[in-house]
């Protein structure tokens, strides 16, 4: 069904460069774990607690390449209420992104590509509907997927908020649902030290992703050492989660945050700086192409946060 | 006026010669003394309020003033552009550019204030009528049909201009002025409420004076 209308120039660039932090960690520009060969989309969806509109991405890909939308075929994201056009760029080569209203936290979502030549040109600067060239719809319109957005974690709780060394531990604990859903802990970290700031994103390394209402989680899983030789056991966000998470922080932060946060040069060490641990819990849920030919990643999860802090031992 | 509004650049300049040319021949029979007929380059980078980026273009103006008093002449000109590109700018749809080209004429009034025997300052303050062409140039992909399409607005504006004026000779002098135009409401009634927009042409032009 996704046969590709390929772009073989490239749009913009439009991401992020490559991160090489202090121990050497690489963050790519393009989505992790997409194969070499054959066709290949990403299709998240996520609300977050509190937040009446659901962060929706897309990405799509040709024997592991990002494909760039062209000519007006866009994604559109849906509610039974709402819908929207997926005309921002995301965080990755080739994804889109755009936030659903919903208000009325419908849980499913429907995306399809469609072919928009005068609404894809909303942000141009002239009169797009009047100066326009369309060269016709390309060969994904048409293509569908739906997401169920599972139920919010509740009552989001940890035995501990402030921390003062990384080989401490907490215990982090939710109401749980027995349909059989994933979790999934990431963080946003911001560090400080003698006026320098170093944020990154964390995905926990978790016993288990079980909906079983308790997790205990090492604090060295979003705080590490920047000298220790061993790589930290958590992973530093990557992928679509990264994106996202991307959104939803501007979302939930009234002056956002800039597109290298989680891309940020590792000029301090966070285990000897006071960070701020921006915690959040995923409930995720695996959703399906409508076409069975679609090979790729689909998913919805709803989101709460909890904050906790780490008070270095020896500040620099 | 109309005339000149649907007119090609090259037929423009004719015309403008011609209009000069009548000019010159009912200044010199009506009053040999209070006459000025100036052509100035305006240096400008076009401004469309938009994501717009435009390079820097120029616009030849040609204006005729009757001075009613010493002080305040009435001042009526035509100007052309060349054609002006934005820079090329890619969204998801592809990357395009736009290029604008317009020309129109200004009425208006210009006081001046002579502090020295050789110089003085002047203000010129106006309405114009403007036709503007934008052409849009688009390219997807290979394998893509891709191409230029272009319309065309018309509409009313304003010019407010401060310049210094240097005699050279009793006849010929130099002008500087920072100038802006503002050409108003570009394709209203051709497009939705939203796509209406204004663009301005500000900067500094450069050009020659002569009275008689």
């Amino acid at each position: 069904m996704f046969s590709l209308r390929l772009p073989t120039t490239p749009l913009a660039i439009l991401l992020l460069p490559f991160l090489i932090s202090a121990c050497d960690i690489e963050i790519d520009n393009n989505i992790p774990d997409v194969p070499p060969e054959g066709q290949f989309a990403v299709v998240a969806a996520n609300q977050h607690s509190g937040i009446d509109s659901v962060e929706v991405a897309i990405a799509l890909f040709d024997d592991g390449t990002p494909i760039n939308l062209v000519g007006g075929d866009v994604v559109q994201a849906s509610t039974s209420e709402d819908s929207i056009l997926l005309l921002e760029t995301g965080v990755y080569n080739g994804s889109y992104v755009a936030s659903l209203p919903n208000a009325a936290n419908f849980d499913q979502v429907d995306f399809l590509m469609v072919h928009e030549p005068i609404a894809a040109r909303e942000g141009r600067w002239y009169p797009a509907d009047l100066l326009y060239i369309d060269p016709g719809e390309g060969e994904l319109v048409g293509a569908s997927a739906s997401i169920i957005l599972p139920p919010e974690p509740l009552n989001l709780l940890t035995d501990n908020t402030t921390f003062t060394s990384i080989n401490d531990s907490f215990t982090l604990s939710w109401t749980p649902q027995s349909a059989g859903d994933i979790m999934k802990v990431r963080s946003t970290v911001s560090c400080i030290s003698d006026d320098k700031i170093y944020t990154y994103g964390t995905e926990a390394a978790l016993t288990d992703d079980a909906d079983n209402g308790s997790e205990i989680i090492g604090l060295n899983q979003f705080i590490y050492d920047i000298d220790d030789p061993n790589d930290p056991p958590f992973t530093f966000l990557l992928g679509e989660s990264r994106a996202t998470l991307q959104e939803l922080i501007n979302k939930l932060i009234d002056e956002g945050i800039g597109e290298d946060f989680f891309n940020s040069v590792a000029l301090i060490n966070p285990i000897n700086s006071n960070c701020e641990i921006r915690l959040f819990l995923f409930r995720q849920r695996d959703a399906a192409f409508d076409s069975v030919d679609t090979n790729g990643r689909i998913y919805g999860s709803r989101s709460a946060d909890i904050t906790l802090s780490y008070i270095a031992p020896n500040p620099l | 006026m109309m005339l000149f509004l649907t007119h090609k650049p090259h037929k423009i300049f004719s015309t403008l010669i011609f209009l000069i040319s009548s000019g010159c021949i009912f200044s010199t029979v009506a009053n040999a003394e209070n006459m000025l007929v100036d052509a100035n380059i305006l240096y400008t980078i076009p401004d469309a309020g938009g994501s717009d980026n435009f390079h820097t273009g120029k616009i030849l103006s040609l204006n005729y003033n009757y001075y009613a008093l010493p002080w305040l002449a009435v001042t009526s000109g035509l100007f052309l552009s060349e054609e002006i590109a934005d820079n090329p700018s890619t969204d998801i749809v592809g990357t395009f550019q736009a290029r604008i080209e317009t020309s129109g004429f200004t009425v208006g009034l210009r006081p001046e204030y002579a502090f020295s025997k050789r110089n003085k300052i002047y203000g010129r303050a106006g309405i114009l009528v403007y036709k503007t062409k934008l052409t849009v140039d688009e390219y997807f992909a290979p394998g893509l049909i891709s191409g230029s399409t272009s319309d065309t607005a018309n509409g009313n504006g304003f010019i407010i201009a401060l310049g210094w004026a240097h005699s050279f000779t009793q006849k010929v002098s130099l002008q500087i002025e920072l100038k802006t135009q503002q050409q108003l409401d570009l394709f209203d009634g051709k497009t939705s409420a939203d796509n209406v927009f204004d663009i301005s042409y500000s900067g500094f032009s450069l050009g020659l004076g002569y009275a008689f």
